[in-house]
């Protein structure tokens, strides 16, 4: 027992110790960014070799990003996605994994193979582009919902997460009458919160960080979602740098801060989505329902 | 005539008739809104045409434009609205899609093209031929006799814009933009006047003495790299230091026969040097692999103490690096010759018409007449001033016929440079017109006095003008150039990083041959006599 | 009695299929039916003609990416950055969520994940500035070998030195975010079996050994299988950002250098051939690889 106290005790060191170094080398380059989006424009451009502390200090470059007449606009937008796209995501995810992580489904097979196959084999970007368009979903928030309505790859994680339940909670859920939507919904899904959670990040992550189909399917900028606001706002700076004047409204140095100050304003509402969906990541959820 | 004062002497000609052809439509714009006086002055000698069309354009209609510019869709600036104002057409700006966007084609299979698209047409699959052909623009022949008096007074007046600007078979696609003389150069050397001052080193001018100043910047001054670029400034983009050797990392031109500048045997001369420059600690320990934006903190930082870079660059180091040295000066420098007093073949050169930003209309437009007027407004004196100067009264004030910035450019209360400005009362650049010097005064003179420094070369004898292969011909070249481009950057850097002996660059011309280089000269030879002959 | 149960389960499939319907019409909306544009890789593509107004050009673009000088190496490279990001970067996010699970504080543990997590945001054009910044021939990472006596290197510039920068980032970015499908697949470990070892005496590397990698192991089966078909795809968007031409050797891969042709020369006709050519050997490879791993672990794709 002793031996084992020790032995454990060592690795406990160890690990923490791991853990504090993977800490300074992921957050260094965090605070890199972070330090570069305070800093005054000229002084950053000079300032060569380690960055430890904003150079000078100035905002204008979250002023230049947050003062865009169309950014309060796209996070509305990307809420409506997000909260649309997810509910309709889920719903679907679920609804797909449940049938395919199902015993005697005859179609079970080829349904699947159906599935997967499109994960390698695409149209590409064109016909995508006019099947979109012939359901009139253009210039819509839709063509940003609908599209991207399952993920396959989130499809096979949640359905190898339900091939684990055991067969028993489903047989006796039967025995008391319940149908497949009552399993699925009062059963299965509380029973998988730390897959749920996962998938809510992995889609939520997923419309928060697009722009691509915003951008080749939205014309009215009234419809943009954040991220491509924000992109134009930086493409719209490096084009002006490059024939040599800079945006409009900014001063020259603004140019190089602006890149930075877009990251965290971009980044910092989304990373506010993990703590909450982290403490499904607990262990040991399953017990109790397993035993009931 | 009154206003011939400020006219840079380049562009003399070409204003020159542009005023008075222009006074045709200034004429009547100015009975209904009067606000340019300096026109008015001229108009009573030539209403007769103008009689036919007059500015503004009646019926208010909407037109939706594009350009090659990505990003979102700019905000209404007063020269918009100015624009709108004189020419009684209203613009719906509906973003920019460069041609290699995978945007663009879905425009494309979308069949939704805005009326005006500014874009470079002469990079279209096939050439702008083959736009028009497929029904996505207009062929814009007849509608300039009709609808453009003033670019067809241009094109009239300056045959050689007419050559550049229309196909092989004579079709003409687009309004052009065209470079003023001083808008062609806008890259070369870049170096820290006051260290060769305070190293009592004159300004470099050869190969050799830019040797002695690069090796004087490590020695005395401590750089530990004393010259910094990236690798797209070696000799494809700008002549770079491959000026001094005769030859430049692409096509040109050399007595009527088209070149490509990697065949040449001076090419290995070249690599011979900058590989032994390289060896010395001279160049960049790092240059195969920088950004811009390290070469920026070497440069502002001391770590540099020269490199090839664009104009602009120049006040952004000064900017940049008097935040903690008072004394750095950046300055251009020229481009190296062979021998001191000689000019070197290469430095950096455009054409006139690039292909850039230039004007096509939608082959489903519902208004071409309002799309070819709006655009042809650029062209007109009254167009010209406005997108050169600004707005009278705004921007500039007339002082003995000569315009004179207001304190709006010059002394900004909201501390704007002078050029952001002018941005938004004028069009600067990239706009389908015959582009002037607008004599704007820059904060550090060292960036105005660039284009002077970096003009001094042979280039203009050199240059590709903008020829067009047939859709077939492009196909094939780009096949084979494929490979080309891989091999000869690759080899071109390992000889430079020691990797590779320059006594091996014949095997690579070699490989080139084999690839099939000659057949693209050959079709590049064919497209330039075409291109000859319009 | 066999009949009632015989009805039972058809009524029980029945609502399978309607539960199923509305993603199989998912797929045929959005994925099946823009499929036939694939048949431009057959194609000279013109827009102007449209997808199935184009000339067909037959195996053209293949026979061009075949014949290109460069075929192989860029297969080579390509499937040699995928194996080894796969070799080192596979195991690093199962790895960390081991780690992480044995972490006692909760505190800890919970800003670990979330600070690690985070490099995934960043996008990769900031990402490939910090890493160029740091590769250096001055840069930090050479600061510390200069430190320790050894000879500063311009790394980005030499060829040997490509993989691991790009595999090193590579898990740098993405551990974090992996672990979380981990975290999850051990959160659904029942707890018993952990107190039931412990009276045993089975210390922390036999209940790892014999609880938590038993519990994970579908799911990582799982991932690798999808790893292992996505062995062609790598993306160019990094690449792009972080090779010059004196690195070609190592770095050019199959997508950068279908970028160079394909998207910078408008030719789809040739980057959808290339896509095919990719997709058919993916495809192929997720065949096997799900086929031993249904022979071998009993966990399949279907």
């Amino acid at each position: 027992m002793i031996k084992t106290s020790i032995g454990e005790r060592f690795f406990d060191i160890f690990n923490n110790l791991i853990m504090v170094m993977l800490i300074i080398l992921t957050l260094y380059p965090m605070l890199y960014i972070l330090f570069s989006s305070l800093s005054e424009g000229n002084k950053l451009i000079a300032h060569n070799g380690i960055l430890l502390w904003p150079q000078g200090f100035s905002l204008e470059g979250y002023k230049a990003v947050l003062n865009n007449p169309i950014i309060l606009n796209g996070f509305k937008n990307t809420f409506f996605i997000l909260i649309v796209g997810l509910t309709l995501n889920m719903t679907l995810t679920s609804l797909g994994a449940y049938v395919l992580s199902r015993d005697n489904v005859l179609l079970k097979k080829p349904i699947m193979f159906f599935i997967v196959f499109t994960m390698f084999f695409q149209g590409g970007l064109v016909p995508f582009f006019l099947i979109v368009k012939s359901y009139g979903l253009l210039d819509s928030l839709w063509s940003l919902i609908l599209p991207t309505a399952v993920s396959t790859f989130n499809l096979i994680i949640m359905r190898t997460y339900f091939l684990a339940i055991p067969k028993e909670l489903e047989e006796s859920a039967f025995l008391d009458g319940a149908g497949h939507f009552t399993i699925l919904f009062r059963i299965f899904i509380p029973l998988s919160m730390p897959v749920v959670a996962v998938l809510i990040l992995y889609y939520g992550v997923g419309h928060w960080n697009s722009w691509f189909n915003a951008m080749i399917f939205l014309r009215d900028q009234e419809l943009f979602p954040i991220q491509l606001v924000v992109r134009n706002i930086i493409l719209e700076n490096d084009n002006a740098n490059m024939i040599g004047t800079t945006t409009l409204l900014q001063s020259r140095d603004v140019a190089e801060t602006l890149k930075y100050a877009a990251i965290i304003v971009t980044t910092a509402p989304i990373l506010c989505l993990y703590p909450f969906l982290q403490k499904y990541f607990v262990k040991g959820v399953m017990v109790g329902a397993l035993k009931g | 005539m009154v206003r011939r004062g400020f006219m840079s002497k380049k562009l003399h000609k070409p204003v020159m008739f542009l005023l008075g052809l222009s006074l045709l439509a200034a004429g009547c714009s100015n009975s209904s809104n009067g606000n340019n006086e300096s026109a008015s002055s001229g108009t009573s000698r030539d209403t007769q045409t103008a009689a036919e069309f007059s500015y503004p354009m009646p019926g208010s209609m909407e037109l939706t434009l594009m350009n090659e510019q990505l990003g979102g869709t700019p905000e209404t600036l007063p020269i918009d609205e100015e624009y709108a104002k004189r020419t009684g057409i209203s613009i719906k700006h509906l973003g920019g899609t460069p041609m290699t966007d995978q945007k663009f084609s879905l425009l494309l299979a979308s069949g939704e093209l805005p009326d005006i698209f500014l874009n470079t047409w002469l990079q279209y699959p096939g050439g702008p031929d083959r736009a028009v052909e497929q029904g996505y623009i207009l062929k814009l022949n007849d509608l300039i006799d009709q609808y453009a008096p003033n670019l067809k007074k241009t094109l009239a007046d300056h045959p050689e814009i007419d050559k550049m600007i229309k196909t092989d078979d004579g079709t003409y696609y687009a309004f052009p933009f065209i470079r003023s003389e001083t808008g062609r150069v806008y890259g070369g050397p870049i170096i820290r006047q006051d260290w060769l001052d305070e190293l009592n080193l004159e300004m470099p001018e050869t190969i050799d003495e830019w040797h002695t100043v690069l090796t004087a910047f490590k020695e005395k001054k401590k750089a530990s790299a004393p010259v910094t670029f990236r690798t797209m400034f070696l000799g494809e983009r700008t002549g770079g230091f491959a000026g001094a050797f005769g030859v430049m990392g692409n096509f040109y031109v050399n007595d009527g026969k088209v070149v490509y500048g990697y065949l040449e045997p001076e090419y290995k001369n070249y690599l011979k040097t900058m590989s032994q420059w390289y060896k010395e600690g001279l160049i960049d320990k790092d240059f195969a692999s920088i950004d811009a934006a390290t070469v920026d903190k070497k440069m502002s930082s001391g770590d540099s103490g020269a490199t090839l870079g664009w104009q602009f660059y120049i006040e952004k180091y000064n900017a940049a690096a008097q935040e903690s040295d008072p004394e750095a000066s950046f300055v251009a420098a020229p481009y190296p010759s062979a021998a001191k007093g000689t000019l070197p073949e290469f430095g950096q050169l455009d054409n006139a018409y690039a292909g850039t930003s230039s004007a096509a209309i939608s082959a489903t437009t519902q208004n071409p007449e309002a799309a070819m007027r709006w655009l042809d407004y650029g062209y007109s004196e009254e167009g010209s001033m406005l997108n050169t100067f600004g707005v009278e009264g705004i921007t500039y004030k007339l002082e003995n016929g000569k315009p004179v910035y207001t304190d709006l450019v010059v002394n900004n209360p909201e501390k704007l440079g002078s050029d952001q400005v002018m941005m938004k009362y004028s069009h600067g650049t990239n706009f389908p017109m015959i582009q002037q010097d607008n004599h704007l005064p820059s904060k550090y003179p060292q960036t105005a006095e660039a284009l002077g420094v970096w003009k001094k070369t042979n280039h203009e004898a050199h240059l590709l003008p903008p020829i067009t292969p047939t859709a077939e011909e492009a196909d094939e070249m780009s096949s084979i150039m494929n490979d080309i481009n891989a091999l000869v950057k690759e080899a071109e850097l390992k000889i430079i990083l020691g990797t590779e002996s320059a006594d091996n660059y014949d095997t690579f011309i070699q490989q080139m041959k084999d690839l099939g280089i000659e057949r693209v000269l050959e079709i590049q030879q064919a497209a330039y006599e075409r291109y000859l002959k319009r | 009695m066999l009949k009632t149960k015989l009805g039972n389960d058809l009524l029980r499939n029945k609502w399978l299929y309607i539960m199923i319907l509305p993603v199989i019409i998912y797929y045929i909306m959005f994925h099946y039916v823009p499929m036939y544009g694939a048949i431009i890789a057959f194609k000279q593509y013109i827009p102007a003609k449209g997808i199935l107004g184009s000339d067909w050009v037959g195996f053209k673009h293949f026979e061009d990416f075949f014949s290109s000088i460069y075929f192989f190496r860029v297969i080579k490279n390509t499937i040699s950055l995928s194996f080894f990001n796969l070799l080192f970067g596979f195991p690093a996010p199962i790895l960390l969520a081991l780690l992480l699970n044995e972490l006692k504080s909760p505190l800890f543990r919970r800003i670990t994940q979330t600070i690690t997590y985070m490099p995934h945001f960043i996008t990769l054009v900031v990402v490939a500035g910090i890493i160029r910044y740091f590769t250096l021939s001055d840069g930090l990472i050479n600061d510390v070998i200069a430190l320790f006596g050894g000879t500063r290197t311009s790394f980005l510039q030499q060829p040997e030195s490509f993989r691991p920068i790009y595999i090193i980032s590579e898990i740098w970015q993405q551990i974090g975010w992996g672990t979380i499908i981990y975290l999850a697949a051990i959160s659904g470990i029942d707890q018993q079996q952990y107190e039931a070892a412990k009276i045993d005496g089975a210390n922390k590397l036999q209940q790892i050994r014999h609880i938590t990698l038993p519990g994970i192991l579908p799911t990582v089966m799982i991932m690798l299988i999808l790893s292992l078909g996505n062995i062609m795809n790598v993306g160019f968007e990094k690449i792009i950002l972080l090779y010059s031409a004196s690195i070609y050797e190592t770095a050019d891969v199959i997508s950068t250098f279908v970028y160079r042709k394909g998207i910078l020369e408008f030719n789809y006709g040739y980057s959808a051939a290339v896509g095919l050519f990719n997709s058919v050997i993916n495809f192929g490879i997720l065949l096997l690889a799900n086929y031993f791993s249904k022979r071998t672990s009993k966990n399949s794709l279907w």
